[in-house]
Parts: structure tokens; C-alpha cells; sequence
């Protein structure tokens, strides 16, 4: 099947400019950072590092972006019905990227050390212990043995989530690096967000505040734990998944089915974020 | 999306975003602080924030040397307040966390060590001796400790007397909780290593320093024994009220305080706890007026005594010695009872006469050494001490009565509070005359007072009702050029007998001693 | 001669997902035996005390009130995911999902399904010894 241009308008090459600035930017922040004291750390480099806190708002806003890219990518793929162009086993690892990608953000929001973070770092190994079978290894497995250490999520972070995301970006846009528009275009835009808008430092860990509000992906699945059982939080991803790979290999009908389960799905998921923004607002 | 249109946009948009970022940069770079964030070398933040001049404390503890930490602890790593004065001692060099502040291990360790066994640490003759007041003990001496008295679950009357009348000049009752006579000054090192701020400007550092002005001991040697009044020649007239004039101490004439004398182990310890004041105490009139007999004189390069050591070292002894300005190996020097030299007592190398260098001026005084002429080899007086003669006088009082009045109220040193009881006393008649004799348990003659005629009433505190008379080993410090008369001593009436002394062997005279200070003649001389 | 190379080929594969799966055994294992051991946290004493006294305060991770010499440590971990609570008026809530608490640690609203745990004090010296 010949291509017929970018299936996406773009957002595929974007988010892979973006990956590549949120690495870099990921690299040079290492010297500053320790797990051992994050939220000090993160207070030197916010505070006592010349530009460090344009840094660290760098990072975080190109990784933001990373998965924003991503979503608008996959909303177009979908729209334009160009799942096929990809084989069923690429498009499956393609798939995979999006919860690997927010695994990475939400290792990204732990890694602040703060209480918040703290919070999510507590409620990720209580949800991966209620995995089935072997729920506590697969705990210690991304998360160590030792509650609130934040070494292996470092690592995690930093390495095993990276390298994921790097292999299957590379194998789904055929290329090894991205190119040189999606970058710099992607470079632009971080830039811009990092200097306009910035990213504060959260309450220290030993704060007790009144509400607590995880990373912004993230929220719809907080505001489903109030009232949903806790596997709620590893069986709606998962769901997700299954879906999206399934699209690969339905077609007329059932592909129609797939897709409205999907939109359902995506339909819920902002009704439990507004719900949840506007509890804690009032 | 990747048309020139976006890519324009977008440069625009990141430039905004770099010239925010720089505005910013700026406002952190001021919020931080302007100052360097570093002293020694170290990172220190506390420097970046406290900037002001007045917030140093200059010489040997400036700022710029030892940062602000090293003595006041914090977070020096933090960049907000709350976070950077997390444990801060405000009060460096109190005795609950002098081993993180003076006594670092890299700092005074072995001082600060040294004043855990010091008497103004302890207080333990103190304690020891109202106790035997109270009755509450069969002997003056012992080894309870002040620390020991503020902490007791169930303070005896001896004990809550100690606490709300002795407790403010421990040297671990903290700034806040001081007797109002040493308000100001700090606890631990800093209550004699820091000048007090006389000087009336608002929150200025004080210098931290080894010059201790007089005004750092007066507060608490004031009571009891009176010396620090009587070494500047006053007299209390009625309780805590205006002083009347006597003669001054010779040595406060000439300008001397008190650590022109009092040597560091007298004052800050040496390591070894003792009971009474007079036991620590290690300078004699001797070490400095001759002749040499108690504590000795060697060649400054055998002093053994640590501290003099370090100095010898830190002064770069020989190079010093090479360009004449410090004093030659084989120089003199005299030492106190245990070996600790008198520092400043120096012989001049072109003459052969002693003169003493003030500590806080410099000035050099003359060091008259004792003639060997009759009146210091008078046959029947060679169990007297320098002050039992030169002493010219000691502060007196008629009348002594300690009460306990439940209904009433005092601070107590111990809560930090007022509390409900208080400790009257009530004394009249004060005036002043030459001292009184006792005999130590070695022999030797030396002055004496009264060291407790006192009615105690503590029977509301739950202790005794008794009437005190103990004798007690006096250095008045009030040391006269002349010495008191002989008739002060030969043909005044007879020295009153007393219960006991208040030292363990220490008495008055006896009557065959008595019967011979009386029967004197005094025509042959 | 193609079915043996065939064989030796499907060798290759079978040995290797035998080593594979041996060592996600082995892992696993690994994994298993890496559960935290109990934590002793010590109190202060005098904290204890304070809090005791002032009729319930938090000290470190726990909630204590009672009295001095018989201290109460409530866990302050949310019995839902695990988030820290906060003393809240009439009790506790939970700052990630609004599980809420009544003073005695009892589960009163929100998606938590126990009360808050109780925490054992052991004197030991100066500390109050809390096992976790």
C-alpha cells in the first residue's frame, strides 16, 4: 500500500520531536537531581540553580506533550482509518506506547518527591498489588520493596521506560531519530511553555494539605477510585489497550463497534476529570 | 503544521518564552540573595540573606570564616526561611547542643568538654553546701550537680530553694529563663564569650570573643560571697539597694579584671570535677607577687599545660621568637598550683622585673615582687596566707532569715515559670569589717565569713527549722597595699565561736589559738 | 535434511524460551522474597507525651492521643490507597479520594473499606517503639 502522506497531520512526527526534547532535557537534569532527597533537590533546582527551573518546566511540559501529541495522533489515525498502513505486530507495540508513555509521566510526577507525588507514589503500588496472581511482585517490580524510595522509579524513569518509548517510536515512524521540522518545531513550543508558564515546586512531603490532586492525565482515574474499587486502575488502561489493538483487526461493522467502545471509553474517562475538577474547586 | 507560518509563530512564541524565562531568572536570582552563598568555600545559604554588616560577628568568628551555621546550625541548604531556620540555636554555645556549635570536634571540643567539669557548670558546692544548711545532709561536700536539682522529680526544700534562688546563673539555664542580673547574657560558652550588647544599638551581632569584660561575671558573682561588689569597693547597704563606697581591690585600682588573674582552668575547668570554688581555683597572690613556692616557675618551652601548648604552636612560637615578638623558649614563666602558667605575667628580658599585660587593653602594669623584710617573716605568722593579712575587708550582716511563704510566688528556675512558694529572705545590718580567721585542714590560716548564719524556716517546704552558724574559707577581693593592722587582729574581742564549717576540716581558731592572737604583744615591732 | 535443520532450528527457539522462562522463574522468586521487612519507628518520648497531652497530635506517621503512660498510635495511611490523612473537624480525610475517619480511626464515609490501623507502642528507654 503506497503512502499517501502523513496520516496524522503531523502530531506523529511532533511527538517524537518532543520525546527527543523531553530526553535531552531529561539528561541534563540528572547532575541536579536525588532520588534520596528529591524534594530538596528539586528545590535546589528550582531555586538556587541559574535556569533550572526553566529546566525542569522544559522537561515537563515537552513530556506533557509527548502524550498530548500522541492522543491527537491517535484520534486522527483513527479518523482517517489508517490503522492498516502498519503491521498487526507494530501497530500492537504502538499501541503499547500510550500506557508506557504515561507510566513514564506518571514516574515523572513521583520523581517530585512532594507530597502529591508521595500520594501517587503510594496509591500506584497499592493498585499494582491489586493486580491478580503475582500483584505484589509486579509492585516491587516497578516500584522496589521499600515503600517511598524512589530509587527504582527513578531508574524506571529514566531507563527501562525510555528505552521502551524510544524502540517503539523509532519502529512505528520507521526512522531511528526524528526529523529535523518535528524537532525544532517541538523544541519551539516547549520553550515557549517553560518561559511563560511556570511550573511551581508542590508542598513538602511532611505537608498535610486538605486536597491532593494527581497528574492531570491521570485524574479521571483518581476521581473513578472514590467511588469505583481500586482495580479500576489497572483494568480501564488495560481496557483502553485491548481496544485500540483490536481496531488493527476489525473491519466494516465490527470496526464501527470497536470505535464507539472507544469514544465510550473516551467519553467516561473526561466525565470522571470534570467531575473531579469541579469537587475540588467547590 | 509545518508550514513557515507555524514555524514563525512558533519562534516568536519561544523568544517570548526566553525573555520571560530571563525576567524570571532575575527575580529568583534576587529572591536568593545577593550575597555570596558560600563562606570557607562551603555552600552556605544563610550568607546569600543575611548580608547586613551588623549581622557579623567579626574577628575570629566572622562571618566570612565560619559562615553562620557552624555556630547557629539551620539548614544551610534551604532556600526559604522556614525551612533554612529549621534547629536553629539561637543561642549558640548552650551547654544542651554545645557539642554541634563551640565544641565541633574541628572547634573548642576539648573547652567545651572542660566546662562540664567546671564549677560554674556543676555548682555542686553550692548545692552541696545549702543542703548541709537545710540539714538535709551530713556534710558539705558531694557530688549532686545544679543539673541534678533542676531535674529532681520531687525537689526537697534545700532543693527548691537552690532552684528558685541559684538556678538563673547555671550556665545551662537558658537566656530566657536567666536571673534578671545577667539578662541578656546567653547560656553555656556564650554566656562569658559574648559581649553583652551595651552599646544600645538594635540587633547588632555581639563579638564573640576570649576577652571576658568584668561586666560578664559581675551578674552572678554579685551574690553570696558579694566579691564582684567588693572588688570594685561596694557595699550593699540594705538588700539589692544602692551600694555604699569601701576601698576597691588593688587590683581593680589598677585596672585589672578578672581574667588578668583567674586563669582558663579556674574558670572554664580542666577536665577533672571538683566540689567548692576554691578547689578549682588555681592562680595564687604567689604565681604573680612571689616567692615561689605553690604552683612553681619553668622555662616557657616546658609549660605542659595543653592549652598554653596550642598557643605556643598556633603563634608560630619560634619565628615569632626571631623577630622579637614573642617570648623566648627558656623565658620564665610562672604557673598557677596545677600548671597552668599565668600567660600574661612576663618577665622584661632587658630588666629583671615582672610585669603583667591586661587582657582586654594591653597595658603593661609593674609586677611588685614580695620583699623578704620583717613584715613578711614576723616569727608565730607563717601558717597565714597573702590574704589573710592583705584582705582589707569582707562584706558583713547582722542578721540572716530564710523563710518559705507557700502562699506566695517566684520563678522557679527549673519550670522556666513562676510557680506558686517563694523564698524570702530577710536580712539587716549590713556593713563591713576585716575578715574573720579560719584554719584550713592543711593549717593554713586564711580569711573567713560567715558562710551561713541563717534562721531557715523551711518548715512550709516540707524541711527543717534551724538556726545556722557556719564559717566558710573567704577570698573577700579586697586585697589592700597595706595590710590590716595587727591591732585589727590582736586587740579586737575575741572571734565568735561557730556550729561548724561550712568545708569539711575547715574551722575557726581554737581557743588555744585565740588566747594567743589575744595575748600578743605588739612593742616588739 | 530440511527436517533436520528444521529440528535444529526449533532447538534454538525451545532452549531459549526454556531460559527465558527459567529466568522469569527466577525472577519472580526474586521478587517474591524481596517483601519489606517491619518497620520500627522510634518516638520521642516527650512528643508522645505532648501530643497525649494536648488530646491527640500527629508524630511522624501516626496519630497518638491517650495518655503519656499509656499512649495510642493510630496509622495515619489512608486504609484506601494509602494516602497520608489529615485531622480534620470531626476526625480524619483522606487528602487523594475523600475517604473520611471519626476520631477513634473508625471508617465513617468514602471509598475506604477499614478503619484506620492500629499501630502497637512498645516503651523502649526514652522511645515509644512503633512496629509497622
Amino acid at each position: 500500500m503506497p503512502r499517501a502522506g502523513p496520516p496524522s497531520g503531523g502530531f506523529g512526527r511532533l511527538s517524537f520531536g518532543f520525546l527527543a526534547v523531553s530526553v535531552l532535557s531529561g539528561v541534563l537534569l540528572v547532575p541536579f537531581y536525588s532520588p534520596a532527597a528529591a524534594w530538596d533537590s528539586l528545590e535546589r533546582i528550582q531555586a538556587g540553580l541559574a535556569w533550572g527551573f526553566f529546566l525542569r518546566a522544559l522537561h515537563a511540559y515537552s513530556s506533557f506533550a509527548v502524550l498530548a501529541t500522541m492522543v491527537l495522533h491517535v484520534v486522527q489515525v483513527l479518523a482517517a482509518k489508517t490503522e492498516r498502513q502498519l503491521p498487526p505486530g507494530v501497530w500492537w507495540r504502538s499501541v503499547v506506547l500510550l500506557p508506557v508513555t504515561v507510566a513514564a509521566l506518571l514516574g515523572g510526577f513521583v520523581l517530585r518527591g512532594d507530597a502529591e507525588a508521595m500520594a501517587a507514589l503510594s496509591i500506584w503500588r497499592r493498585i499494582l498489588e491489586s493486580l491478580p496472581l503475582a500483584g505484589a511482585e509486579i509492585a516491587r517490580l516497578f516500584l522496589g520493596s521499600v515503600p517511598g524510595d524512589l530509587g527504582p522509579v527513578a531508574l524506571h524513569h529514566a531507563g527501562t521506560l525510555t528505552l521502551l518509548l524510544w524502540f517503539f517510536t523509532a519502529e512505528h515512524a520507521g526512522r531511528l531519530l526524528p526529523d529535523a521540522r518535528g524537532t525544532t518545531l517541538a523544541a519551539l513550543v516547549s520553550v515557549a511553555l517553560a518561559g511563560i508558564v511556570p511550573m511551581p515546586l508542590g508542598a513538602p512531603p511532611s505537608a498535610s494539605p486538605v486536597h491532593l490532586l494527581g497528574p492531570w492525565s491521570l485524574l479521571g482515574l483518581q476521581s473513578a477510585l472514590e467511588i469505583l474499587p481500586r482495580w479500576i486502575g489497572w483494568i480501564a488502561p488495560l481496557e483502553l489497550v485491548l481496544l485500540l489493538g483490536l481496531v488493527r483487526h476489525a473491519s466494516g461493522r465490527a470496526r464501527q463497534v470497536v470505535i464507539a467502545l472507544i469514544a465510550l471509553w473516551a467519553a467516561e474517562y473526561a466525565f470522571f476529570t470534570v467531575r473531579l475538577l469541579l469537587s475540588s474547586r467547590g | 503544521m509545518f508550514r513557515t507560518f507555524a514555524f514563525v509563530a512558533a519562534l516568536c512564541a519561544a523568544l517570548l518564552g526566553l525573555l520571560t524565562g530571563w525576567g524570571r531568572e532575575a527575580r529568583r536570582e534576587r529572591a536568593v540573595g545577593l550575597g555570596p552563598d558560600r563562606a570557607s568555600g562551603r555552600l552556605e545559604r544563610c550568607v546569600s540573606c543575611h548580608t547586613k554588616e551588623s549581622e557579623d560577628p567579626g574577628g575570629a568568628h566572622a562571618r566570612a570564616a565560619l559562615g553562620c551555621a557552624s555556630c547557629h546550625l539551620g539548614n544551610t541548604l534551604a532556600f526559604s526561611k522556614e525551612r533554612a531556620h529549621e534547629r536553629l540555636e539561637r543561642e549558640p554555645g548552650a551547654l544542651s547542643t554545645v557539642a554541634l556549635t563551640c565544641g565541633r570536634p574541628d572547634c573548642h571540643a576539648r573547652e567545651a568538654a572542660r566546662v562540664a567539669t567546671s564549677p560554674m557548670t556543676r555548682n555542686a558546692g553550692m548545692v552541696a553546701v545549702d543542703r548541709f544548711a537545710f540539714g538535709e545532709s551530713a556534710s558539705p561536700d558531694g557530688t549532686e550537680t545544679m543539673a541534678d536539682v533542676l531535674a529532681a522529680p520531687r525537689p526537697t526544700a534545700a532543693q527548691d530553694h537552690l532552684r528558685r534562688l541559684c538556678g538563673g546563673c547555671h550556665l545551662g539555664t537558658r537566656r530566657a529563663n536567666r536571673d534578671d542580673l545577667i539578662h541578656g547574657n546567653g547560656s553555656g560558652c556564650s554566656s562569658c564569650h559574648v559581649a553583652r550588647r551595651l552599646d544600645g544599638k538594635p540587633r547588632r551581632h555581639p563579638p564573640v570573643d576570649s576577652r571576658v569584660a568584668d561586666d560578664r561575671c559581675f551578674g552572678c558573682h554579685s551574690g553570696s560571697g558579694r566579691i564582684a561588689l567588693s572588688y570594685q569597693g561596694l557595699v550593699e547597704v540594705e538588700k539589692n539597694k544602692p551600694h555604699a563606697r569601701a576601698t576597691p581591690d588593688v587590683h581593680q585600682a589598677a585596672g585589672m579584671a578578672c581574667i588578668d588573674c583567674h586563669l582558663h582552668t579556674d574558670l572554664m575547668g580542666d577536665g577533672t570535677a571538683r566540689t567548692h570554688k576554691e578547689e578549682q581555683v588555681e592562680v595564687t597572690c604567689e604565681a604573680c607577687h612571689g616567692p615561689v613556692r605553690v604552683g612553681g616557675e619553668v622555662a616557657w618551652l616546658d609549660v605542659k599545660d595543653e592549652i598554653s601548648i596550642e598557643i605556643r604552636k598556633r603563634e608560630d612560637f619560634l619565628r615569632k621568637v626571631k623577630r622579637g615578638e614573642g617570648r623566648p623558649p627558656d623565658a620564665p614563666t610562672r604557673l598557677g598550683s596545677r600548671g597552668t602558667p599565668v600567660l600574661n605575667l612576663l618577665r622584661k628580658s632587658s630588666s629583671s622585673s615582672w610585669i603583667l599585660v591586661r587582657k582586654l587593653d594591653g597595658v603593661e602594669l609593674p609586677v611588685k615582687q614580695t620583699p623578704r623584710d620583717r613584715n613578711h617573716t614576723l616569727r608565730g605568722h607563717e601558717r597565714l596566707t597573702c590574704s589573710a593579712c592583705h584582705a582589707a575587708w569582707v562584706p558583713t550582716c547582722g542578721s540572716c532569715h530564710t523563710s518559705f511563704d507557700p502562699a506566695g510566688k517566684q520563678w522557679d528556675f527549673a519550670a522556666g515559670k513562676e510557680t506558686s512558694g517563694a523564698w524570702i529572705e530577710k536580712s539587716e545590718g549590713f556593713s563591713w569589717a576585716p575578715p574573720l580567721l579560719g584554719v584550713r585542714p592543711d593549717g593554713h590560716i586564711v580569711p573567713a565569713a560567715p558562710g551561713m548564719i541563717l534562721d531557715v524556716d523551711a518548715t512550709a517546704a516540707g524541711g527543717a527549722n534551724a538556726v545556722r552558724r557556719l564559717l566558710a574559707p573567704a577570698e573577700p577581693h579586697t586585697t589592700g597595699k597595706r595590710a590590716r593592722t595587727c591591732e585589727s587582729c590582736h586587740r579586737a574581742s575575741p572571734q565568735p565561736e561557730f556550729e561548724a564549717g561550712a568545708r569539711t576540716g575547715f574551722r575557726g581558731l581554737n581557743a588555744a589559738e585565740r588566747k594567743r592572737v589575744a595575748g600578743a604583744k605588739l612593742d616588739r615591732h | 535434511m530440511s527436517s533436520r535443520r528444521d529440528f535444529l532450528g526449533q532447538l534454538w527457539v525451545w532452549t531459549g524460551a526454556a531460559l527465558a522462562a527459567a529466568s522469569g522463574f527466577v525472577f519472580l522468586r526474586a521478587l517474591r522474597s524481596a517483601a519489606p521487612p517491619v518497620r520500627e519507628v522510634a518516638l520521642d518520648a516527650a512528643s508522645v507525651a505532648r501530643a497525649a497531652a494536648s488530646g491527640g497530635a500527629a508524630v511522624g506517621e501516626m496519630w497518638v492521643t491517650g495518655t503519656a503512660e499509656a499512649p495510642v498510635a493510630l496509622s495515619l495511611a489512608c486504609t484506601h490507597l494509602g494516602c497520608r490523612v489529615a485531622g480534620a473537624p470531626g476526625g480524619f480525610a483522606c487528602p487523594c479520594h475523600g475517604s473520611r475517619f471519626d476520631p477513634a480511626g473508625g471508617r465513617a464515609a468514602g471509598p475506604a473499606r477499614a478503619a484506620l490501623a492500629r499501630v502497637p507502642l512498645v516503651k523502649r528507654g526514652e522511645s515509644w517503639i512503633a512496629r509497622l
